[in-house]
C-alpha cells in the first residue's frame, strides 16, 4: 500500500478527531512501522486495515463509513496531486470511464509494483452508467466516497445504486443514475 | 494537548522524514544509477546513430555523384510520365534548367514527328507490366537542336502500387546522323544509278533507233544508185550518178563512224568472241580494197605468219572493222607504192597465243605531233586534210578504243615523206582443229557457184528496201515473194515453202522475231533458213533473233555483193531442208522459253512424265495463282508467302528458272517481313507467273498431241 495512502488517512483522522486520536490508533494497535510513514514509502495493506478498524472502534463510526469519508478526502488529494488526470473529462462519466481505460495505466507506469481495483464501466443510457468494482482489498466504499464526489465535482446529481455481487465485497456493482 | 502526545508526534514526524530522505536518498541513487545507464545508453545510441548517418550519408553521396557525374542521362517520372528527377548529364546536354523538367511532362521534351511512338511505348510499358525495354528518339534540346538518345527504361511499382520509371539514355545522334547520313548516301546512290541507267538504256534506244531511221533511207538511196547505175545511162548521167553513189558512201560511213562510237562509248557494242580464221578475213579484205582502189598505182600485198593456227577466238567484227579502218586510211594516204598487212605470232603458249597485226604503208607519213593528235576524236593530222581528203576523222579513235576492247593497244611508228606503220598485239585463244574443220565445212568456200533455183521470201515492210531487195532477185533470177509484216510473212509461210526467208527485225502488225517464232513453230517452213535483217546491230538484238530461231543475220545497210554472200553461205544447206524435217518430226523439242538443260536432267526422253507434270501444274496452277492474287490484293505477306513457297519448286522443275529466282527473291523479302519490297517485286513477277502459265498450257497441249501420234 503506498505510504500516501497512510499520510492521508492520518490527516483525515486528525482533521476530524484530533491528533490524540492518531496517537490512540497507533499505540492501540502497535504495527511493525510503529506509525511512521512517509507518502514516498511502501507498506503493508493490513496495517491501513487495522488501524481503520481501530478507528471504527474508537469512534463508534462504521469502517463503511470512514471509508466513503476516505473516498471523499482522497478525491480533494488526486485533484490536487494529479490535475492531468482531470483535464481532459468534462462530465463524472467521463472521469470514472477513464479510470480503467487511462488513469490505472498511467498509475501502473509510475508504481509497476501497485495493486489497483479494476473498474469495468458501461453506459446503460445517457443518463446511468454501471461500473463494477473487483479488488481483493473489498473496499468498495472507499470507491462510493470518490464517485459522489465527482459527481459534486461536476457539479451533477444523481443516485449510486450499489450492489455486492459476493459475499466477501471484492465485486460491487455500482449504477449511477443522474437525476 | 498532552506533551507526551505532542513528543511522540514530533518524534514520528522526525523519524517519518528520516524514513522519507532515506528513501528518497535510495530512490536518487537508483535514480542516478538509472540516469547513468540511459545517458550511456543514450550515448551508445547517439554513436550508432552518427555511425549510421555518416553511413547513409557517404553511400547517398557515392550514389548521388555516380548519377549526377554519370555519363549517362538519368532521369525518373511517375506514371503520368512526369519528371520527378533528372541528373547534371542530361541538363547539361539538353540546356534546360533543373526547373524546367521537374512537375513537367517528359512527352512535351521529345521531338513533335516522335512524340506519338515514345507516347506509345510507355503506354505499352504500363498496360502489359514490361519491367523493361529500349527505344530510340530525338530529344528537342533548347536551342532547338535534335539530340538522339537510346534510353533502356525500367518500371518500378512500390508497395502502394504506385508506378515509376526510371532511364538510362546515352547520346547516339552521331551514330543517328552517321546512319541518316549513310541512309541518305545510300538513297543518293540508288537514284543516282537508277537516273545513269535510264539515261543509258535511253541512249542505247536511241541510237538503236536513229541507226534504223538513218540507215534505212540510205540503204534505199545506195541501193537505188546501184540498180540505176546498172541501167544505161549517158555519159553524164553516168557521172552524175558516180557522184551521188560515192557521196551518199561518204554519208553512210560518217553515220556509221559516229554511231559506232557513241556505241562504243555507252557500253552497247560489246566483245563478242568467236572462231575467226585471220589468214580468210586478211585475204578477203585485202581482195576488196584491190578492187575498190583500183583506180590507184596501189598493191595490196599481205603476210600471214605460218607458225600461227587457222583459227582464234576473237571477235571478227572488231578485227575486220579495224583493219578497216586501218587500210581505208593508209589507201587514202598513199598515192603509190604498197599498203601491206602483215600479221605475227609474237609469243606462242599452249593455249593462248599472242599476235601482232601491223598495218604498213608508203604515204605522206605524219609528223611527230599530229602522232598525238590523230587517234583523238573529230582531229585530224591538218585541217586541210578534211577537204583534201574527207572522212570524219573518227576511223582511228574508233580503232584504237575497238583495240582496246579487244585487250590490245593501237599505236603508230611514222615518217613524213615515207610513210607510216600502225600496230597492235592481241592475246587470243587457239582453236582446236577438229573444231575448226567442222566449221570449215560450213564457211563459205569461193569455189561455190551461186544457187537460184529455191524460192525466197522478203519479210520487210519498207516499200523502198523491198523494191531494192526484190530488183536484186529478179536480176539474179530468183523467184520470190513479198510479206509487208510479219503476220503476213506468217500467213504466207503457211501455204508455201521457202528455201530461205530475209525477215526484218522490225515490223508493224508483228515484228519479225515474233513472226520467226510462229513459223518455227510448225508447217512447211518450220525448218527453212531464216536470215534477219537488221539496222540495230545491237549484240543482244542478234541473239534474240537466233534464240528465236533464225539463222543468220544481215546488218542493214548492204551492197548486192553482201547479199549474196550471205545466200551462199547458207544455200548449201538448203537442199537438206525437206530430209530435216522427217528427222526433227522424231524428235520433241520444248520451247526455248524452258531451260532446256533442266528440262533435260529432269525428265530426260520420258515425254510421257513431262506430260503428267505440266498437265498437272495447269490443273493446279489457276487456284494457286488466285490465292496469290488474293493475298497479293489484301497485302497478305505471310500468306502470299507461302503460296510462292509452293509454287516456286515447280517453276524450277520446268525449267523457268528466272521466273524461280523471282519468286524464291519475293519470298525472301517477305520472310523478313520486308512487305513493301516484297510486293512491288511481285506486282513484277506476278506478270512472269501468268505468262509462265500460257506458256505451261501451250506445252502441255504440245506434249500432248506429240505423244500420241
Amino acid at each position: 500500500m503506498k505510504g500516501i495512502v497512510f499520510t492521508e488517512f492520518f490527516e483525515l483522522v486528525e482533521d476530524n478527531f484530533g491528533y490524540e486520536m492518531v496517537d490512540k490508533i497507533i499505540i492501540n494497535t502497535d504495527l511493525p512501522s510503529k506509525g511512521v510513514y512517509t507518502a514516498v514509502g511502501t507498506y503493508s495493506h493490513t496495517e491501513i486495515v487495522i488501524l481503520l478498524m481501530e478507528l471504527s472502534k474508537q469512534t463508534k463510526v462504521s469502517p463503511g463509513e470512514l471509508l466513503r469519508l476516505f473516498g471523499h478526502k482522497l478525491f480533494d488529494t488526486f485533484k490536487n496531486s494529479y490535475g492531468m488526470f482531470f483535464e481532459k473529462p468534462t462530465s463524472s462519466f467521463e472521469l470514472l470511464t477513464s479510470v480503467e481505460e487511462y488513469i490505472h495505466v498511467e498509475v501502473k507506469k509510475l508504481y509497476p509494483d501497485a495493486t489497483l481495483p479494476s473498474f469495468d464501466t458501461e453506459m446503460l443510457n445517457e443518463k446511468s452508467l454501471k461500473m463494477v468494482y473487483k479488488s481483493e482489498r473489498s473496499m468498495s466504499m472507499l470507491a462510493k466516497g470518490l464517485i459522489e464526489k465527482s459527481l459534486e465535482h461536476y457539479e451533477e446529481k444523481g443516485e449510486i445504486q450499489m450492489t455486492p455481487m459476493n459475499e466477501e465485497g471484492s465485486i460491487v456493482e455500482f449504477i449511477i443514475t443522474l437525476s | 494537548m498532552d506533551p507526551e502526545i505532542l513528543l511522540r508526534k514530533l518524534e514520528r514526524e522526525k523519524s517519518s522524514r528520516k524514513e522519507a530522505e532515506r528513501i528518497l536518498e535510495e530512490k536518487a541513487f537508483d535514480l542516478f544509477n538509472a540516469n547513468k545507464a540511459l545517458s550511456d545508453l543514450n550515448k551508445n545510441l547517439q554513436q550508432e546513430i552518427e555511425r549510421r548517418t555518416l553511413e547513409l550519408a557517404t553511400s547517398e553521396e557515392k550514389y548521388r555523384q555516380l548519377v549526377e557525374t554519370a555519363g549517362d542521362i538519368i532521369y525518373q517520372t511517375d506514371q503520368f510520365g512526369t519528371f520527378t528527377f533528372i541528373n547534371a548529364t542530361a541538363i547539361e546536354k539538353f540546356g534546360y534548367s533543373e526547373k524546367a523538367f521537374i512537375n513537367e511532362s517528359f512527352l512535351n521534351f521529345v521531338r513533335e514527328d516522335y512524340q506519338e511512338e515514345v507516347g506509345a511505348f510507355y503506354w505499352k510499358m504500363l498496360q502489359t507490366a514490361i519491367d523493361e525495354s529500349y527505344n530510340e528518339f530525338p530529344v528537342l534540346a533548347k536551342d532547338g537542336s535534335s539530340v538522339w538518345i537510346g534510353q533502356n527504361v525500367k518500371r518500378r511499382e512500390d508497395e502502394d502500387g504506385q508506378i515509376s520509371f526510371n532511364a538510362m539514355a546515352r547520346d547516339i545522334t552521331s551514330r543517328k546522323k552517321a546512319e541518316f547520313a549513310a541512309e541518305k548516301l545510300r538513297e543518293e546512290l540508288e537514284r543516282s544509278k537508277h537516273i545513269a541507267e535510264e539515261a543509258r538504256n535511253a541512249e542505247t534506244q536511241f541510237l538503236a533507233n536513229m541507226s534504223h531511221e538513218i540507215r534505212t533511207p540510205i540503204n534505199a538511196i545506195i541501193g537505188m544508185l546501184h540498180l540505176l547505175d546498172d541501167t544505161s545511162l549517158t555519159e553524164e548521167q553516168d557521172e552524175y550518178v558516180k557522184i551521188l553513189l560515192s557521196s551518199s558512201k561518204l554519208l553512210q560511213s560518217l553515220i556509221s563512224d559516229v554511231l559506232d562510237l557513241s556505241k562504243i562509248d555507252s557500253g552497247s557494242m560489246e566483245l563478242n568472241l568467236k572462231p575467226c580464221k585471220i589468214g580468210s578475213l586478211v585475204k578477203s579484205l585485202m581482195n576488196t580494197f584491190q578492187t575498190k582502189e583500183d583506180s590507184k598505182d596501189l598493191a595490196f600485198m599481205w603476210e600471214i605468219d605460218s607458225n600461227l593456227a587457222l583459227s582464234y577466238e576473237l571477235d571478227p567484227l572488231f578485227l575486220n572493222q579495224v583493219l578497216i579502218n586501218l587500210v581505208g586510211n593508209a589507201s587514202k594516204f598513199t598515192e603509190e607504192g604498197e599498203i601491206r598487212v602483215v600479221v605475227s605470232l609474237i609469243k606462242a603458249g599452249t593455249e593462248k597465243d599472242i599476235i601482232r597485226f601491223q598495218v604498213n604503208d608508203t604515204g605522206i607519213g605524219i609528223t611527230k605531233e599530229d602522232q598525238i593528235l590523230i587517234f583523238e576524236e573529230f582531229k585530224q593530222s591538218h585541217n586541210d586534210m578534211r577537204e583534201k581528203f574527207g572522212g570524219t576523222g573518227l576511223g582511228l579513235a574508233i580503232s584504237k578504243k575497238l583495240v582496246g576492247k579487244m585487250g590490245g593497244a593501237l599505236q603508230v611508228i611514222s615518217e613524213v615523206g615515207k610513210g607510216s606503220q600502225f600496230f597492235f598485239e592481241l592475246e587470243a585463244k587457239k582453236i582446236a582443229s577438229s573444231k575448226i574443220e567442222a566449221m570449215a565445212a560450213s564457211e563459205l568456200s569461193s569455189t561455190d557457184i551461186f544457187r537460184t533455183d529455191y524460192p525466197i521470201l522478203i519479210a520487210e515492210d519498207n516499200l523502198i528496201n523491198q523494191t531494192y531487195i526484190s530488183r536484186l532477185m529478179q536480176k539474179w533470177g530468183i523467184t520470190h515473194d513479198i510479206a509487208n509484216n510479219g503476220l503476213e510473212a506468217v500467213e504466207i509461210c503457211k501455204s508455201k515453202s521457202y528455201g530461205l526467208i530475209f525477215m526484218d527485225i522490225q515490223m508493224p502488225e508483228m515484228d519479225g522475231i515474233t513472226a520467226t517464232k510462229e513459223i518455227r513453230k510448225e508447217g512447211l517452213n518450220a525448218h527453212s533458213i531464216i536470215i534477219a535483217l537488221t539496222a540495230s546491230p545491237l549484240l543482244s538484238k542478234m541473239q534474240e533473233s537466233m534464240s528465236a530461231g533464225m539463222n543468220d543475220f544481215l546488218s542493214k545497210p548492204f551492197n548486192p555483193s553482201q547479199l549474196k554472200e550471205m545466200m551462199m553461205k547458207h544455200q548449201n544447206t538448203i537442199g537438206d531442208a525437206n530430209e530435216a524435217i522427217v528427222e526433227d518430226l522424231s524428235e520433241f523439242s520444248f520451247a526455248t522459253d524452258f531451260d532446256a538443260e533442266t528440262l533435260n536432267m529432269y525428265f530426260g526422253e520420258d515425254l510421257e512424265y513431262a506430260y503428267t507434270v505440266f498437265n498437272l501444274l495447269v490443273e493446279t496452277l489457276p487456284a494457286d495463282i488466285e490465292a496469290a492474287k488474293t493475298a497479293y490484293e489484301t497485302k497478305d505477306g505471310d500468306q502470299l508467302g507461302k503460296i510462292l513457297h509452293k509454287i516456286a519448286p515447280s517453276m524450277q522443275m520446268i525449267g523457268l528458272n528466272q521466273l524461280h529466282t523471282n519468286m524464291h527473291a519475293v519470298e525472301n523479302l517477305l520472310k523478313e517481313s520486308k512487305f513493301d519490297e516484297g510486293f512491288e517485286k511481285y506486282s513484277l513477277t506476278k506478270i512472269q507467273l501468268d505468262k509462265a502459265f500460257t506458256l505451261i498450257s501451250n506445252e502441255r497441249q504440245r506434249l500432248l498431241v506429240f505423244n500420241n501420234s
